[in-house]
């Protein structure tokens, strides 16, 4: 049996046993990885692995299931083990039956060879990505590269048989000039036409030597550039906060308010499934169903929570194309540009900070939506359009929502994020958010 | 000789004859069984099976990690050769070639003991506990309600088989269970608050029992009642500062545990969780009062974080990270010892078998004095007593951190007051350290999933501590 037998053979076993509704989706895995630190490889991964999910219903009552025995016989012990473990389960109030049908998905796109084969050529990617670093005055570097490439083989109870590929090459610098002047810039694309090793090297070793000697300043409100890194972060936290299950268990700011303003009214927020470029996401969900654009924030205005079948039936909407058997997600993040000239963003403040990245993004109360985040590299103080100087030790102290309604201008550019701290593709232009909360450790 | 050791001494000896100096092969097969209940309905029953062997070898002074869970010979040794190709390459940019410290080679097994084992419990008692707990939410509904529950349970059994190309040998088999929950309190003129709370051991199912989820999880709701109802924002003051053990096991584990691990400090993490204001020539200094003896401990029975051997096959030991004040020891595994020059203490860990081990905390906590909480209060004028907090972070050095309160009272005159609405203590690690000057003697314990390395690894742990007196600080309200 190859392994893409598999998912068509497990959900025949899995029905011919009593189940009412089957997903399976075998997910193939071969990714390369070099982690760097201090201007020379640290380690390398090398991962080679296949998986089949599983998503059961019996009676309403549902399961769902990660595997890696493939074998004959692994699967026959799946099969025992879903069945004996879903009789004792009870009814689930959130089922709804799978959807069925004939359905249309972009076209199935392949990589090309050279990207696949990338072996010392990763190597070099990383060498050049250094070097160009030290040639723009940081001292030393960490980081990391992966390319990641997946096959992905659906079929469900209801007659769906889907396949797809997916690729990208994943790049994060972090460059210092000092133990504490860094910078952090990355380059993230399914295609080497959009991969920049060198432009990572070079803007992230250009923000930590602008931030040699930063100074500490009082902590308040401040106007706030956001730089894509932080903005892109935020973006994704706030997202993520649409999925109708996160809505439902209480960890959203967005319960209750479809319809209503939550952003400022030049903020759009969209998440696309049909991304073919600079990363390419999925051609179908979870649950078979195509993916697709959905507009999440419109002009300010939340438009849809992101569902798949069973939430959308519950808010009888219909799926949105982001299963998730138990939480839809996005596949994207992309914010609408605005017409803010990148390099004049600067000037457009009169007091203020450019803030570059952030992480450990904590909240107080999820449904409120106040948080605090940690400031990390390069930040700096800005008086009458100009950068005074790098500065640190600061932490956004703030609310969500609030940040997002006080956004005054976006980027006429968009730049595609994703390292640690933002999982999802986030393509985001920068922002200009008014009164920024801004606090400081005090002894 | 059986078909899993047969398959694991066959990739050692194939990948040293690629070419590589030294070879460990860790097989694990883990078994995760979770249930979600969501407003006392269940949302779904999982199971997360992950079996796979992940490999790490050393070619040419380049550490190289690959992993696959197909384990027939084909396969393995193109996962052996397309590792050992790319440490070849990499080795290149290496200036300094990585070595591992010399440790013992043993042979040996362990595990934790289960009473009732978890395998033998069906999914109807697991459900049947956590909708109890979800009434014992309910139960105390009144003009304030609880909109929002989320409760998770989940429990993992993990066998590991370790063997390394110098002779070690290692199974290992370790149940673990933890309880996860999320409960938002709403009152219409109030708004609403939240907690969150994790619990968790390495033991059978008589770990539930012992943990009196229905008592604890009601007391929550009482408490979340009070805080909604009672609590008021107070002024921006410096006042005496009493932390509840929830607080200080974190900040044993943030602000000590984290930037005690050796690979932070020689910055090999520096791109992802950071570095650490800990540097090499800082060991030995003072960093804290004397009263503060901070401890790692993997050994630790029914703890959520515990192993008697690493994923390197070092035996774990306590290690005290700092001493009556002192900065003590560092956790190490074998690649930085070997820069140090001495040997592992044992804090490789690695997440699944398809992750590489690195250096992780276990269960760190706070060492015990012998001070009463009467005692702990009896002097203080003005101040505040921090029990449990929702919000925090702390920067990427561990310098910089943050904790806002969730329960929290008014301290005067050597009593507790009443309760106060979200309190802010922001600190330096040395600030907070230097500052405390009297510990409690009631040690307790609190379970987490720590996060750490790039792919992200989250791995068990405990917190814990007692309640300590910190003077001196500015609290601020959010």
């Amino acid at each position: 049996m190859s392994l893409q037998e598999i998912p068509k053979k497990l959900t025949d076993m899995l029905m011919k046993k009593g189940a009412n509704d089957v997903v399976t989706l075998l997910l193939i895995e071969e990714s390369k990885t070099i982690r760097y630190a201090n201007n020379q490889t640290t380690t390398i991964y090398n991962i080679n692995r296949a998986e089949i999910d599983t998503y059961v219903s019996v009676e309403k009552k549902i399961f769902v299931g990660g595997f890696e025995d493939l074998s004959e016989k692994g699967l026959e012990n799946i099969t025992e083990q879903i069945m004996t473990t879903i009789k004792y389960s009870k009814p689930s109030e959130s089922y709804a039956p799978l959807p069925s049908g004939t359905f249309k998905y972009r076209q199935k796109l392949r990589p090309d060879k050279r990207f696949l084969n990338l072996n010392q050529e990763l190597v070099e990617f990383v060498e050049r990505t250094i070097n160009t670093s030290l040639e723009y005055g940081a001292k030393r570097n960490a980081g990391i590269l992966n390319l990641k490439h997946f096959k992905i083989f659906l079929n469900t109870s209801t007659g769906i048989h889907a396949t797809d590929e997916i690729w990208r090459i994943e790049l994060s610098n972090r460059a210092f000039a000092d133990s504490d002047a860094t910078g952090h810039w990355v380059s993230c694309a399914s295609s080497l036409d959009h991969f920049n090793p060198e432009e990572v090297g070079r803007i992230s070793a250009e923000l930590a030597k602008m931030s040699v000697n930063a100074k500490s300043i009082e902590p308040g409100k401040y106007d706030t550039l956001l730089g894509p890194m932080i903005f892109a972060n935020l973006v994704s936290d706030y997202g993520s906060a649409a999925s109708a299950f996160v809505v439902d268990a209480g960890f959203s700011f967005f319960v209750n308010k479809i319809g209503q303003k939550v952003a400022s009214e030049i903020f759009t927020l969209i998440d696309d499934g049909t991304l073919t470029s600079p990363i390419i996401t999925r051609r179908f969900d979870d649950e078979g169903l195509p993916t697709r654009k959905n507009i999440i924030v419109e002009n300010g205005i939340l438009k849809t929570y992101l569902h798949n079948t069973k939430t959308g039936t519950k808010y009888k909407t219909g799926s949105t194309g982001n299963a998730g058997w138990i939480s839809p997600h996005a596949w994207s993040y992309i914010v609408k540009s605005g017409d803010l000239k990148e390099e004049e963003a600067i000037k457009e403040l009169r007091r203020g900070i450019y803030v570059t990245n952030s992480w450990y993004h904590r909240y107080q109360n999820y449904i409120e939506g106040d948080f605090s985040a940690i400031i990390r590299d390069a930040a700096f103080y800005i008086e009458n359009g100009e950068i005074k100087y790098p500065v640190k030790g600061l932490r956004l102290s703030d609310n969500m929502l609030r940040i997002f309604t006080n956004i005054q201008a976006l980027g006429n550019k968009q730049h595609m994020i994703m390292w640690w701290e933002v999982q999802t593709p986030t393509l985001v232009p920068i922002a200009i958010v008014k009164d920024v909360n801004y606090t400081k450790s005090v002894k | 000789m059986n078909l899993l050791e047969d398959i694991l001494k066959y990739v050692v000896e194939y990948a040293l004859r690629q070419g590589a100096s030294f070879v460990e092969v860790r097989f694990e097969n883990n078994i995760e069984n979770s249930i979600l209940l969501r407003n006392g309905v269940i949302e779904g029953i999982a199971i997360g099976s992950s079996r796979g062997v992940g490999i790490r070898t050393l070619v040419d002074g380049a550490l190289g990690f690959s992993s696959t869970n197909m384990l027939d010979k084909v396969n393995l040794r193109k996962t052996v050769r397309n590792a050992i190709k790319l440490a070849k390459a990499s080795a290149k940019t290496r200036k300094q070639p990585i070595k591992l410290s010399e440790e013992k080679t043993v042979k040996t097994s362990w595990n934790v003991q289960q009473n009732i084992d978890i395998r033998n419990i069906n999914i109807e008692e697991k459900i049947s506990m956590l909708q109890e707990m979800d009434k014992a939410i309910l139960s105390e509904e009144s003009n304030i309600k609880f909109p929002s529950r989320f409760i998770s349970y989940t429990d993992r059994l993990t066998f590991k088989y370790y063997i390394n190309s110098e002779g070690t040998e290692i199974r290992s088999e370790v149940p673990r269970i933890s309880i996860f929950y999320n409960v938002s309190a709403f009152e219409g003129s109030k708004g609403v608050i939240q907690r969150t709370n994790q619990i968790g051991g390495s033991g059978g199912w008589e770990l539930t029992k012992n943990w009196k989820l229905i008592e604890e999880i009601n007391n929550e709701a009482q408490t979340l009642k009070r805080i909604l109802l009672e609590s008021k924002p107070l002024n921006k003051n410096r006042m005496d500062v009493i932390l509840g053990s929830e607080v200080v096991g974190l900040i044993c584990h943030e602000s000590s545990g984290h930037p005690s691990e050796a690979d932070r400090i020689l910055g090999r993490e520096g791109a992802q969780a950071g570095e650490s204001y800990i540097t090499l020539d800082k060991i030995g200094t003072r960093i804290g009062s004397e009263h503060v003896t901070i401890v790692e401990d993997p050994t630790l029975p029914n703890s959520y974080g515990f192993y008697l051997y690493d994923d390197e096959g070092v035996q774990a030991r306590r290690r005290y990270l700092i001493k009556e004040g002192i900065i003590n020891e560092l956790l190490t595994n074998r690649e930085t010892a070997a820069i140090l020059g001495t040997k592992s203490n044992g804090a490789a860990r690695a997440m699944d078998y398809n992750y590489e081990p690195i250096i992780r905390m276990s269960n760190t906590f706070f060492q015990p004095g012998d001070y009463s909480f009467e005692e702990l209060l009896e002097d203080i004028k003005l101040g505040i007593y921090i029990k449990s907090f929702m919000e925090w972070n702390i920067d990427d050095r561990r310098w910089n951190q943050r904790y806002v309160g969730l329960e929290a009272y008014l301290i005067e005159n050597g009593e507790i007051k009443g309760l106060v609405k979200n309190p802010v203590i922001e600190v330096t690690t040395q600030g907070l350290f230097s500052s405390v000057d009297a510990v409690g003697k009631e040690l307790r314990f609190d379970a987490a999933t720590c996060g750490k390395g790039d792919p992200m690894q989250g791995v068990p742990v405990w917190t814990g501590g007692p309640d300590i007196r910190v003077r001196d600080l500015i609290v601020g309200m959010r």
